[in-house]
């Protein structure tokens, strides 16, 4: 009995494999890997000095730009009055 | 420096600005001093804002800005308060003379206002990390910088010189009203700009500074008031020598 039951079932497999398999469970996605941890800050002079004093760095060129910018406005307006300047013509009472 | 060199500096210019007003004599050439006066200032500006002046605390050396920025904006807040003072002189008695002031401290208060504004958007750069922030200083400066471009957009639309002086008085008064306004809105709103420095609160160095920068964007607000008045002037000659319109002759 137990031969012929296990005949049926070698024999039955083919016959089953036409119907669509279960699906497979979809793939847990991975999670994403954590990020690193940033580095520990560090410093010859210690931690303190590698966290930055809290004052701006440099920036000349802004400073720079500022007073030419200014430069530029009071010579360009003095231009500008000079082109403008009434004719002696124009003066005439 | 010592202190007092640039408030030496201060009253010579006033009192030539007084000079020019009282003194008929002295017009010709007074302007022409206090110009020259105010380019070797300038010089002198540039370099005790880049050289003398200590850095800031924590600005560093992006706070010597603020030795061109501030004066700028204080002869924006000068011309556009003479404006005020012209346009309310005009409508109480009627003179082409304070129109004639009133046209030119518009136009030179908005130089000194728009550079302004645009250095201190040089200096928010990298001490904000933006070059503008919708803030409450800003926004009213900058509403104010338009109302007078709006003052002198009128008067060049208005071909009339009587109609003409009296709407932009009227106008001038009404965008008056946005001096105090900017002037303030660091203490009445929540500014990111900073309120408003005292003598206590400076160091005296700095201060020498600042002072004498105010001091050369005076020797050039000066000149600058003079030939944008003269020219206004000549305008207002101008206008008022033309023809009347011939009339249309009638059809026989």
């Amino acid at each position: 009995m137990k031969s012929l039951l296990l005949a049926l079932a070698l024999l039955g497999a083919p016959v089953f494999a036409d119907i669509a398999p279960e699906p497979a469970p979809p793939a847990e996605p991975t999670p994403p890997a954590p990020p690193a941890p940033a580095p520990a800050p560090s410093h010859p002079q210690g931690i303190e000095k590698a966290m930055g004093s809290g004052v701006i760095q440099g920036g000349w060129e802004y400073v720079y730009a500022a007073y030419i910018l200014g430069a530029v406005g009071v010579l360009g307006y003095a231009a500008s009055l000079y082109a403008r300047r009434p004719k002696p013509s124009e003066n005439a009472p | 420096m010592p202190a007092f060199v640039p408030l030496i500096l201060l009253v010579v210019v006033l009192g030539a600005m007084v000079a020019h007003v009282a003194v008929a004599s002295v017009r010709p050439w007074l302007w022409k001093a206090v110009a020259a006066l105010g380019v070797v200032l300038f010089i002198g500006l540039w370099y005790l804002g880049l050289f003398y002046a200590p850095p800031e605390a924590f600005m560093s050396n992006v706070g010597r800005i603020l030795y061109v920025h501030v004066p700028n904006i204080w002869m924006a807040f000068l011309a556009f308060g003479l404006n005020v003072g012209c346009a309310f002189a005009y409508l109480m008695k009627k003179s082409w003379v304070t129109d004639a002031l009133a046209e030119a401290s518009a136009e030179v208060g908005i130089l000194f206002g728009a550079v302004g504004v645009a250095m201190g958007s040089i200096w928010a750069r990298p001490t904000w990390g933006v070059w503008w922030d919708w803030d409450p200083r800003l926004i009213s400066t900058t509403v104010m910088l338009l109302a007078y471009v709006g003052y002198l957009a009128l008067r060049s639309f208005t071909e009339d010189p009587e109609r003409r002086a009296t709407w932009s008085a009227a106008v001038g008064i009404l965008s008056g009203v946005s001096l105090p306004i900017t002037y303030y809105s660091v203490r009445w709103w929540n500014s990111l700009h900073q309120v408003q420095s005292t003598t206590a609160s400076v160091d005296k160095t700095m201060g020498s500074v600042l002072l004498w920068g105010l001091v050369t964007l005076l020797c050039f607000f000066f000149p600058f008031m003079v030939k944008r008045y003269e020219i206004a002037r000549a305008n207002q000659t101008a206008a008022m020598a033309l023809p009347p319109l011939e009339p249309r002759p009638e059809a026989a």
